[in-house]
């Protein structure tokens, strides 16, 4: 491998190892011994108090809350999977018991939207970067110090 | 280049023009319309057992074979009291039907200010405590007030979130009776 190949490409190759070591690390489960407390705050976090605005019933101290939370823990306990509470509540209060909207139908586009965002700037920026560096460098010919020259000495 | 350039702004305009359509069909569609009316209508009356303001025991078991109205209330909540002169209307008009229950469940409230609310507003139907929100979420309620209307088959028939009207009950009751 030459030592410009390397220079050219060495940074780029460099970043998309740090971007895949990155997004390996944010996507992997976070434990696999998970108690039955800890999905319960998980949940809890994720269901949203019904009687407050823009509160997770983890957070709430109204009783609705409270009950919700015991809810959580007698499902859990009663073997119900994450998925199978989450949609139970959906179930019976809609998808707006959720504090973050699911990543299907119209709350794809909340998900998408973001990444679409970033994937068509990095092509735009590729793209803008590419064209600058094929612009051919323009040098000033001796005609055009000439010119400047004539243009000073009139100017002056 | 500049075909690569127009390729990529074509792009971006078919992609934003799909946005475009997706959330214009998406308009009317208001995610908290399940605020408006619970999603358990049509679903079985979610078993309770709960202890009334004259210590007796009030169970969905025990209204079996009656038209029920369960009204989640507070004696702090303004729209409860907007709509106190419509149930206590409405609980006048069918004091003499056996088969009609009117049933209030307090749902975050001390006893002393419910009682306190019942003697000064002149309650005289059914009023439960909830201590420990059990039937608030057996119900899935969301605030208060939220009626309820179960027909004789034990059935969520209707229901309605904040103050009812006399006209709302009738409907409601209406629905309820009228199921096979």
């Amino acid at each position: 491998m030459s030592e410009t190949v390397l220079r050219r490409w060495g940074p780029w190759a460099l970043l998309g190892v740090i971007v895949v070591v990155v997004l390996a690390v944010a996507a992997w489960p976070s434990s696999g011994h998970e108690t039955l407390k800890d999905r319960a705050r998980s949940l809890e976090s994720e269901l949203r108090c019904v009687d407050c605005e823009a509160l997770s019933i983890a957070e709430s101290s109204t009783s609705s809350a409270a009950a919700l939370r015991a809810d959580v823990e007698a499902r859990l306990r009663a073997g119900q999977s994450d998925a199978q509470i989450r949609q139970a509540y959906i179930d019976r209060y809609g998808p707006s018991i959720l504090l973050k909207p699911e990543n299907k139908g119209i709350g794809l586009i909340v998900w998408g939207l973001p990444v679409a965002a970033v994937v068509l700037g990095a092509g735009g920026l590729a793209i803008a970067l590419a064209r600058w560096r094929r612009e051919p460098r323009l040098a000033a010919t001796s005609a055009d110090e000439q010119i400047v020259q004539r243009a000073r000495e009139h100017g002056a | 280049m500049r075909h690569t350039a127009r390729w990529v702004a074509s792009s971006v305009g078919v992609g934003v023009a799909c946005l475009a359509v997706v959330l214009a069909l998406n308009v009317g569609k208001d995610p908290r319309a399940d605020s408006q009316h619970s999603r358990l209508v049509g679903q079985k009356v979610p078993a309770f057992d709960l202890t009334t303001t004259t210590g007796q025991r009030v169970s969905a078991a025990g209204y079996a074979g009656k038209t029920v109205i369960v009204n989640f209330w507070n004696s702090w909540c303004p729209p409860c009291a907007q709509e106190l002169p419509a149930l206590k209307a409405y609980y006048a008009q069918h004091a003499n039907d056996p088969d009609l229950v009117l049933l209030g469940i307090v749902r975050d409230d001390t006893d002393d200010a419910i009682r306190q609310a019942m003697r000064t507003d002149g309650i005289g139907w059914t009023v439960a405590f909830d201590p420990n929100a059990t039937a608030a979420v057996a119900f899935a309620t969301r605030g208060q007030p939220e009626t309820y209307v179960i027909g004789p088959d034990g059935v969520i028939a209707a229901s309605e979130y904040g103050a009812v009207t006399t006209a709302d009950l009738d409907k409601m009751v209406t629905a309820a009776r009228g199921r096979p």
